[in-house]
């Protein structure tokens, strides 16, 4: 160090400029990210009718059947759809806060909703979901099924039914006493909201309406059995058949679609005409075809009550737990050419689309089809909302 | 104060990032409180005392408490911690003194690769491997042999548990506060281990005197890791079990606040109090971290000052 004063002046120099830099930098990269920000957030499609973009959000349950049809809707077309897993709830107000085009949403919208979105949002069931019943227990036969009735898993969710080899059970699987072991049954549930506890709590409560009140109903429970110790919470599907897995004795409820792919052994439900049925997709089907009688004719209907209608539903054949899962979207939108994609992909999605099912989706009936293709017919140019 | 023209401009310059740096600070504090208010407002203490998770469509029927995610967090980030520091104290020693150098210094690499690993493998490997051998291995006998211990008194059921999720955390953390009293151990004046080897000191009394020297820098890495492990997230939801209870039974699944944010935030929006009651979570934990971290840099800071006099 000849020159002491130099040498300091000259990394002074260097450190101012590489804070200037740094400034830069970052003035260069908020200005390039501010127009993609705004351009994700705001639903302003660009002019050329091939740079449309659809944007979703939504339901977890339903993105991978939602992927496969934007990837195939964007070969049919050359419409590029994208949709985000972020749950139902934050899928719907995404929609409300018009930061996405549609929503994807396992439940409708409730009675309060409905009237505030009345004339304004449509409901379009696309999928058909189901939820089956899975369970652990060691020393039973591959080849054998346990059936349980709403009532049974009622009272196992409440902690009323503490063991295996409960009288109530074995009442329904004659053939199984002796097998059925003195042990205590723990109960997994999910611990996050979902959409499954949802059309599962729903289910307990229109068929053992004595046994699960209304207040256990809901996209997250306070669960009775969790009080008494021998309930536990999983997150996710994968959460709840992990902890079904590795826990001997346990029972849980996931997606049927996640318990088809997983190999889970799956329970078969007693049905409204008292028979034993296991979940199937001719059996979920079967169950939906007789409940899609009483459908609204309409997106714009109030579909507030169609979860509960669905479940339970009559026929010999048919699995009780099943439900549709919707896109919302809004009824007007500004720009001509993202109307016009939309009404394309709608159509699409409950025509084409519906012979595309990944594993364990489940095609919507024949009624509800028709309520979907009236869709289409119903977007119209306009004032957003 | 400004003596040049370059240290203005380097004033200049780095004041508007210094002041956005504390700013955001108080924005996320303050959005925080006005997004909770709702919830402070309607449920007061009983949000904070009560345990329950009640959404409902009917905003009067909604009720919510976050005791058990409150009391789950301090519970599970104190044991995560207290499992770490033996750990954490004993790799230090034996990276740092014990091995040889061509030994430490890969291992230390090692356990600094580990600190850089995402969170969520070790969640993955701590809910599909360790819970169910932790179940059968140590909770199912901690609950036969020590049942009249509070702490083990009730069943394990999934392994899905304060303990577990304590542990993972603890071996996800260590790599962590190692780093840090590796530092701090690097940081202590020769002149105290060359005083005691003069003084006939054996290898075992110097390292003594050492952790001596540096215990209040444990105690500010501690802290520090607390912090950490207060805020961790997919480690605890992945293997606390997630049941909204309070319980002082180590064996029983319980909540933290930032798994309850991750399980509900999703479907929050879909009713009026649980996203406030989310954010005032959230408020909790801002404060919890901020003191924990504050207390621990102020301890480091005064350490420093008085090691080196």
């Amino acid at each position: 160090m000849n020159n002491p004063t130099k040498a300091l002046g000259g990394k002074k120099t260097v450190l101012t400029l590489v804070v200037i830099v740094a400034v830069a930098t970052t003035l260069v990269a908020v200005a390039a990210l501010v127009p993609q920000l705004t351009q994700t957030t705001t639903p302003t499609p660009t002019p050329t009718p091939t740079r449309v973009v659809i944007s979703g959000a939504g339901a977890s349950f339903l993105a991978p059947q939602m992927f496969e049809w934007a990837r195939a809707f964007k070969e049919a077309k050359g419409v590029s759809v994208e949709y985000q897993s972020v749950g139902s709830g934050a899928g719907r107000d995404m929609l409300f806060k018009k930061v996405v085009h549609f929503a994807g949403s396992d439940p409708p919208l409730s009675k309060d909703l409905y009237s505030k979105y009345e004339g304004k949002v449509l409901q379009i069931p696309v999928v058909v979901g189901s939820v089956a019943v899975i369970y652990n227990i060691p020393g039973l036969p591959a080849n054998e099924v346990v059936c349980l009735s709403a009532e049974i898993l009622a009272q196992i969710y409440k902690g009323e039914v503490r063991y295996w080899n409960d009288e109530k059970i074995l009442a329904l699987n004659p053939h199984l006493r002796g097998t059925l072991p003195r042990e205590e049954i723990v109960a997994v549930h999910r611990s996050d909201s979902s959409g499954t506890t949802s059309v599962f709590t729903t289910y307990l409560n229109k068929a053992a309406p004595s046994v699960w009140p209304k207040d256990l109903v809901g996209l997250t429970v306070d669960w009775p059995v969790d009080k008494v110790g021998r309930g536990a919470g999983g997150k996710g599907n994968e959460g709840v058949a992990q902890a079904v897995k590795t826990t001997p004795y346990s029972i849980g409820y996931v997606e049927l679609n996640y318990a088809i792919t997983q190999g889970l052994p799956t329970a078969a439900i007693r049905n409204s005409a008292g028979r034993c049925v296991k979940p199937t997709v001719e059996s979920v089907l079967s169950a939906l075809s007789n409940a899609a009688g009483q459908l609204p004719k309409s997106p714009l209907d109030d579909w507030s009550e169609i979860p509960y209608l669905v479940l339970d539903a009559p026929g010999e054949n048919s699995y009780p737990i099943a439900s549709f899962s919707y896109v919302f979207i809004y009824r007007k939108y500004p720009d001509a050419q993202l109307v016009q994609a939309l009404r394309e992909f709608i159509k699409w999605v409950c025509t084409d689309g519906q012979k595309l099912m990944v594993p364990g989706y489940l095609p919507i009936p024949r009624e509800a089809v028709e309520v979907c293709l009236r869709a289409p017919e119903l977007i119209e140019v306009g004032e957003v909302g | 104060m400004l003596f040049s023209r370059s240290d203005k401009v380097l004033f200049y310059t780095t004041l508007p990032l210094v002041v956005g740096v504390v700013a955001l600070l108080l924005v996320i504090a303050s959005l925080f409180l006005v997004q909770a208010w709702p919830s402070f407002e309607r449920f007061g203490l009983g949000l904070l005392l009560s345990s329950t998770w009640r959404p409902s469509e009917d905003p009067l029927a909604e009720l919510y408490g976050l005791a058990p995610t409150i009391v789950g967090s301090l519970y599970v980030a104190l044991l995560a911690t207290a499992i770490s520091i033996p750990l954490s104290i004993s790799l230090v020693l034996t990276v740092t003194e014990v091995l040889p150098r061509g030994l430490g210094t890969p291992l230390r690499y090692v356990v600094e690769v580990m600190g850089g690993l995402p969170t969520v493998v070790y969640g993955l490997w701590g809910s599909s491997v360790l819970v169910p051998l932790l179940r059968d291995n140590v909770m199912k006998p901690l609950h036969e042999y020590l049942g009249f211990i509070p702490l083990f008194s009730c069943r394990p059921l999934t392994g899905y548990s304060a303990l577990a999720a304590s542990l993972v955390l603890a071996i996800a953390s260590t790599p962590y506060m190692t780093a840090l009293l590796i530092e701090g151990y690097q940081m202590v004046p020769s002149k105290y281990r060359e005083g005691a080897y003069s003084l006939g000191a054996l290898d075992y009394e110097v390292y003594r005197i050492m952790l001596g020297i540096l215990k209040p820098y444990v105690v500010a890495a501690s802290l520090l890791s607390f912090s950490r492990a207060l805020g961790e997230t997919t480690i605890v939801a992945l293997t606390v079990g997630n049941s909204m209870r309070l319980t002082a039974c180590l064996l029983d699944p319980t909540y933290t606040i930032p798994s309850l944010i991750a399980n509900q935030f999703d479907s929050a929006g879909l009713y009026r109090y649980a996203l406030p009651t989310l954010f005032a979570g959230a408020l909790i934990l801002l404060l919890a971290c901020l003191v924990a971290s504050y207390l621990g840099i102020r301890i480091v800071y005064a350490w420093r000052e008085r090691v080196h006099v």
